[in-house]
């Protein structure tokens, strides 16, 4: 008996935080399910009722919907990759044994730890039609006749946002690189050396393979925090100029908060999270299945 | 056996921060409302007696101490009540009302803008004040009244009142030869094409909702209406709309009296009121709620202010702030006392001097406050006439956006001004009839 207690015991020391995790993460994602299932319209509470479906069927049939989904799509890629790679690249530029590498190091993380609210701030004092730096540059080198609306083009709208959110988010993915360089053991290095590798060599063999699962972890959260990134689209554009860069948090908070349409808002988020929840899950197995096979 | 705790401990962990990532990920919805900026500023006597909770946009609660706070001490003190006064974003402001007191909390009473007092009545979120209010009703301007009201139903009494004019730059006018601020709609036209030039334009527009905004006076000017008279069907694409719209649009995509940049205003009116005051532009219209900025802005700035230009007939768009009870407050005549207290005679002072704002009482007409400044006597002048937008619960939904993305489609060059306007008029009768 007192042995079971102890085998038990330290799931019963887990399980006031197991019952605080449900109640913060289950609930709400359930609230949002069951939420989703109903006419819930804040400024007709009278009309509430339960309707099943129809609030999928109107955001399937909504072509704002799929343009809103395509623009995640490009939105999240076009983050992975480019954190990925100028990520990795910053990693093994702070992994050198240089001169300055402290302040190097302390640098390159500042875009990170700045909150999104005053990065917005920042970047939008510095992309400003008539009073930002930028186009003052612009057109004062004769590079531009009128000024660039780099938020409220069309064309650019896009670019500029993911460009924003690389520069916010890079540094995250290039701490979590780094811890993994570091743990690499120094003797690799000098084994493949010894066996004749060059930097590519083994950049490809040692590296590489080193800093795999800082890689899978890096690129699920880039993943989890770029689809869900709504600060970084809306506090510059809010999802326009006219639904240009709109992407389904955008498009979900427009529906909750403009059109005040509760139910349609939780149908959007139910399908953002049981998309992320697949996309996440198969990742994670397709990289962790491959880790196994090696082993 | 015992188990391998400390072997299992680790891969647990790492289990739960990997999952983390997307769980994390599918609540910020919430966390992105949840980030909304909050001032607060508590004051107020004993307690003895209850307390208030007001909630209240930035615009009067910027920071802890201000004039309204300072206000709402001063009744808290002389009544033994425990009053704290709370300032939201505005943008974020009537989500902030609406998820809190459906879930059951939230604030005793409520200053929001005039033009959302609909829908938190509709959402049955305030008390009824019909009773209340009509006897002292007559004190108000009838326009602020109208917004207050919901299907024959008042649940919020006026506190400021604002409205929209032409502001000018004097000295710009001067260097083009123009005497006197139009006054009629080809007057505008003409001007503003004389003022365009050589990095200088005419005219601002907005983007966004502030573009649906500045549409109403148009409309109204050349006879038009929002909706029909029961507010089920919206009729703002009217012929007179029709061309009204093609107007407002035209000075932009055809006359070219107006700065490009104006297409990325979509946030403040901060944004909007700057090309007036670096003078990029010569005239705008704007709320008397841009003096305070432009003098703070550029103290040396020359402008005047005049009544909108008149088309068939002369109108603006009302605005400003009512004082509401919330179905939260747990003393009713309390927060009623607090109310009408604060919308008083005696407490106009708070604004004026506060805020420079102009109280929605009938008596400002003619005071001192109105007078001392020529350019606010022309806004007080304006709040006896000025129109208030249909008082229902969807409005935000067609103004901010039905209607801001039928204009952004046609500045942004999507859309035919007619076809976007005929469209969003479809789209708001939907709105407007939704249940």
């Amino acid at each position: 008996m007192r042995q079971r207690l102890t085998a038990l015991s330290p799931f019963l020391y887990l399980l006031p935080a197991l019952v605080a995790l449900a109640g913060v993460l289950g609930y709400p994602v359930l609230d949002a399910v069951w939420t989703s299932l109903k006419h819930s319209v804040p400024t007709d509470p009278s009309a509430d009722r339960f309707t099943g479906l129809a609030n999928y069927r109107a955001i399937f049939g909504n072509g704002a919907f799929w343009t809103a989904l395509g623009h995640t799509g490009l939105w999240a890629l076009a983050n992975l990759v480019l954190q990925l790679t100028i990520g990795f690249g910053l990693a093994l530029l702070m992994h050198q044994k240089l001169a300055g590498r402290a302040l190097f190091r302390s640098v390159v993380i500042i875009p990170w730890v700045v909150p999104s609210v005053v990065v917005a701030v920042i970047w939008r004092y510095l992309l400003d039609p008539t009073s930002g730096p930028l186009n003052q540059l612009l057109m004062s080198t004769g590079l531009t006749q009128e000024p660039v609306l780099w938020l409220a083009n069309q064309a650019t709208a896009m670019p500029v946002v993911i460009l924003l959110s690389v520069w916010k988010w890079t540094p995250f993915v290039a701490v979590i690189l780094l811890a993994g360089l570091q743990a690499i053991p120094e003797e690799l290095h000098e084994a493949a050396m010894i066996d004749g590798a060059g930097l590519w060599g083994r950049l490809l063999h040692v590296v590489v393979p080193g800093i795999r699962t800082s890689l899978t972890l890096a690129s699920l959260l880039t993943i989890g925090y770029s689809v869900n990134n709504f600060n970084g689209i809306w506090l510059f554009t809010q999802g326009g100029p006219i639904g240009a860069t709109e992407t389904l948090t955008t498009f979900a908070y427009r529906k909750a908060f403009t059109e005040f349409d509760f139910g349609s808002a939780a149908a959007v988020a139910v399908v953002l999270f049981a998309g992320l929840f697949v996309v996440s899950t198969a990742y994670f197995f397709s990289v962790e299945g491959r880790k196994g096979r090696k082993l | 056996m015992r188990p391998r705790v400390e072997g299992r401990l680790p891969g647990l962990l790492q289990a739960k921060a990997s999952r983390r990532g997307f769980l994390i990920g599918a609540g910020s919805i919430g966390l992105a409302t949840a980030m909304a900026g909050c001032g607060s500023g508590g004051s107020g006597g004993s307690g003895k007696n209850g307390t208030l909770t007001i909630w209240a946009s930035t615009t009067f609660v910027p920071g802890g101490d201000s004039a309204l706070s300072k206000a709402a001490g001063e009744f808290g003190t002389k009544n033994d009540v425990k009053v704290t006064v709370q300032g939201f974003a505005a943008n974020d402001l009537i989500n902030k009302i609406t998820t809190t007191l459906s879930g059951g909390g939230g604030p005793d009473l409520v200053i929001v803008d005039v033009s959302q007092v609909a829908q938190l009545a509709a959402a049955k979120l305030l008390a009824d004040l019909t009773d209340r209010v009509t006897p002292i009703k007559s004190q108000f301007f009838p326009g602020n009244i109208a917004a207050a009201t919901s299907e024959g139903k008042i649940y919020a009494v006026p506190y400021d009142t604002s409205n929209v004019a032409l502001f000018y730059n004097k000295k710009m006018f001067e260097k083009a030869g123009i005497s006197a601020p139009p006054t009629t709609w080809d007057e505008l036209r003409s001007a503003a094409k004389e003022l365009t030039g050589g990095g200088k334009y005419g005219y601002m527009l907005g983007a966004k909702g502030y573009g649906s905004y500045l549409y109403w006076p148009w409309l109204w000017q050349n006879g038009g209406q929002v909706t029909s008279p029961d507010f089920t069907k919206a009729t703002f694409d009217s012929p007179e709309g029709l061309e009204a719209w093609q107007f407002y649009a035209d000075l932009y995509l055809k006359d070219n009296v107006v700065p490009p940049t104006f297409l990325g205003v979509t946030d403040s009116w901060d944004q909007f009121l700057q090309p007036f005051m670096t003078e990029t532009v010569a005239m705008m219209p704007m709320g008397d709620f841009g003096i305070a900025p432009l003098t703070k802005g550029n103290p040396k700035l020359e402008y005047g202010v005049a009544p909108m230009p008149k088309k068939v007939q002369s109108a603006t768009v009302l605005g400003g702030n009512a004082v509401a009870v919330t179905k939260a407050a747990k003393n009713a005549d309390l927060a009623w006392k607090f109310t009408s207290w604060l919308t008083s005679a005696e407490q106009e002072k708070v604004l004026e001097e506060g805020y420079k704002r102009i109280p929605a009482r009938t008596d400002i007409t003619g005071s001192e406050f109105a007078g001392k400044d020529p350019a606010r006597a022309v806004f007080v002048q304006q709040a006896a006439t000025a129109v208030s937008r249909p008082p229902v619960p969807n409005w935000g939904a067609i103004e901010w956006g039905v209607m801001a993305d039928a204009w952004d489609s046609v500045i942004q060059k999507k859309k035919a001004p007619a076809d976007a306007l005929k469209a969003a008029a479809t789209d708001s009768t939907a709105k407007l009839t939704k249940k």
